[in-house]
């Protein structure tokens, strides 16, 4: 049985200033448990948290669901693609669709709320559609496993990375080497959809049996990189030995630790373990079928 | 809970993050006349017990100093990086002319990655000059520029004295919403040493994100609320 579970806790740092929570995480089956051939979602978001943007934990919150919504009818219209074709329908409909229903959902949610003026701003005093998304900024990771591939898409900063049943550490998406010192691409960016980072990989040939996303609060309260990507043996080797549930009922008390003797940021983690053997061959072959979509 | 708390956590060594404090200070001849020099001294020495006091209540940030003079060449006055807990400091002499070209080269090269790790918080730098540059600063100081560590860190200075240039202290600072302070005599030097070594260092150690702009931001993303009055009206000792 296939597993999935994730975890946000707040930055000990954010605890001492009294800030809330501004990371989230969604993951589907909300069971934890899912069947090689079923699919699974993974959605991780960080909201800013800078001054500029006081309602990004509600940002965060709504990416989550809108990213676990978008994915869920993804992999419904696209069960069975060529990798091109499936980062092409990522890029175009996915991405776009994600940052079109985030930006509307912050606007309704705007619209409702009462101007700290009283009847309004005076004319010429409204912010701008950009200030208003950027109160709510936050960053997205989003992970799909579907029976025959697997897609993973990022926009802003945050760590996503697959343990191979040879052991290795591989990060499947691209790193934005532009995105240091807490500066991050973000869904109120202008032309946010272009900024989404996007890999698919045939589980046919590329299977994971450990796969972890994790908001950028994880990796900077190591010293190093490769001092994070020991994350993935470490947890890997508990899987393994059955102690899955042991990791669920901990791993929040783990994170606040880490958070406070590491970066006091909030810390999410989302982890998705896949233990069947590769599934039969499917995906970039161009001569194969079995999407009706006129994608491939 | 389970009993694995209080084990080893999972992954490899965890710390906090390093957030790099590089005073840069001129140490030419005229640093000597009418103790400035001495007072730039007993400045740094003043702020350190206050800058302790920013990382006691910032405990996910290492505030960890090096100090760069520059006069005839430019030396790394504090060579390794050094936690602000253990810091001393040794005091500068002045004498040499004023090869602040030369700072800006040795500065850039601590500032790449590595040795600067990619994971630290924005670093702080602190720029003290009383003259004009005697080399040929520019393109030193447009190479700096151009890193990223350069870039993203608080870029501060303080011109000293009556024969600072203001001009080559704003092109260093390259953002127009800070301004070099000015300062005309020993309690502003000092003054103005202890804002630029505690308030930046408490904003810079926020984890808070921030959006990056088209393109790429020039100028750091460390939200800093400059004093009202970054110039001496006090009496002109220097």
């Amino acid at each position: 049985m296939a597993r999935i579970a994730g975890r946000s806790v707040r930055g000990s740092s954010h605890v001492k200033d009294g800030r809330p929570c501004q990371d989230a995480v969604l993951f589907w089956p909300e069971s934890g448990s899912f069947a090689d051939d079923d699919i699974c979602i993974l959605v991780i978001a960080d909201g800013h948290g800078s001054a500029r943007s006081p309602n990004s934990d509600i940002g965060a919150s709504f990416a989550t669901e809108i990213g676990l919504k978008w994915l869920k009818d993804f992999s419904a219209s696209f069960p069975d693609c060529s990798t091109p074709a499936l980062i092409r329908n990522a890029r175009d409909h996915l991405a776009h669709g994600i940052v079109r229903d985030w930006s509307e959902r912050v606007l309704a949610r705007e619209a409702g709320q009462p101007h700290p003026d009283g009847d309004g701003p005076a004319p010429g005093t409204a912010p701008s559609v950009h200030d208003v998304l950027q109160k709510y900024g936050s960053t997205l990771i989003g992970i799909l496993v579907a029976p025959k591939y697997i897609l993973y898409m990022q926009l802003g900063d945050g760590d996503v990375m697959t343990y191979s049943p040879g052991g290795e550490v591989i990060r499947p998406i691209p790193d934005d080497d532009s995105l240091m010192a807490n500066e991050t691409t973000s869904l109120c960016s202008r032309a946010a959809w272009s900024e989404f980072r996007v890999a698919v990989t045939s589980r046919s040939t590329d299977l994971p049996v450990l796969i972890l996303a994790s908001t950028d609060g994880y990796s900077n309260s190591f010293t190093s990189r490769s001092e994070f990507e020991k994350l993935c043996p470490d947890y890997f080797a508990m899987v393994a030995s059955n102690e899955w549930e042991t990791i669920v009922n901990n791993l929040e008390a783990w994170l606040v630790q880490t958070s406070e003797e590491g970066s006091g940021d909030d810390i999410s983690l989302g982890m998705i373990f896949l233990p069947g053997p590769p599934l039969k061959s499917i995906g970039n072959r161009p001569d194969e079928k079995g999407c009706d979509n006129q994608c491939c | 809970m389970e009993e694995n708390v209080g084990k080893r956590l999972p992954g490899g060594q965890i710390s906090n993050r390093p957030l790099y404090y590089f005073f840069v200070a001129d140490c030419s001849g005229s640093m000597s006349v009418e103790g400035k020099i001495e007072t730039l001294n007993h400045a740094v020495k003043d702020a350190i017990p206050h800058m302790i006091e920013v990382a006691r209540e910032n405990p996910n940030a290492q505030i960890l100093i090096r100090a760069l003079r520059f006069s005839s060449g430019a030396q790394w006055h504090i060579n390794e990086p050094v936690p602000v807990e253990e810091f001393e400091w040794t005091d500068l002499s002045a004498g040499g002319v004023t090869d602040m070209g030369a700072a800006f080269d040795a500065l850039a090269e601590q500032l790449k990655i590595p040795p600067m790790p990619p994971r630290a918080l924005p670093p702080v730098i602190l720029l003290l000059s009383d003259g004009m540059p005697t080399d040929d600063y520019g393109p030193a100081l447009r190479n700096l520029l151009k890193l990223p560590w350069a870039q993203k860190a608080v870029r501060l200075a303080i011109g000293i004295g009556r024969d600072r240039n203001m001009e080559v202290l704003q092109r260093f600072i390259d953002n127009p919403e800070i301004h070099p302070f000015e300062a005309n005599n020993p309690e502003q030097l000092v003054k103005f040493i202890k804002w630029a070594t505690t308030v930046p260092v408490k904003a810079a150690s926020s984890p808070a994100s921030q959006v990056a702009s088209a393109g790429g931001a020039s100028t750091s993303n460390v939200p800093l609320v400059m004093p009202a009055d970054t110039s001496d009206n006090s009496p002109k000792v220097w």
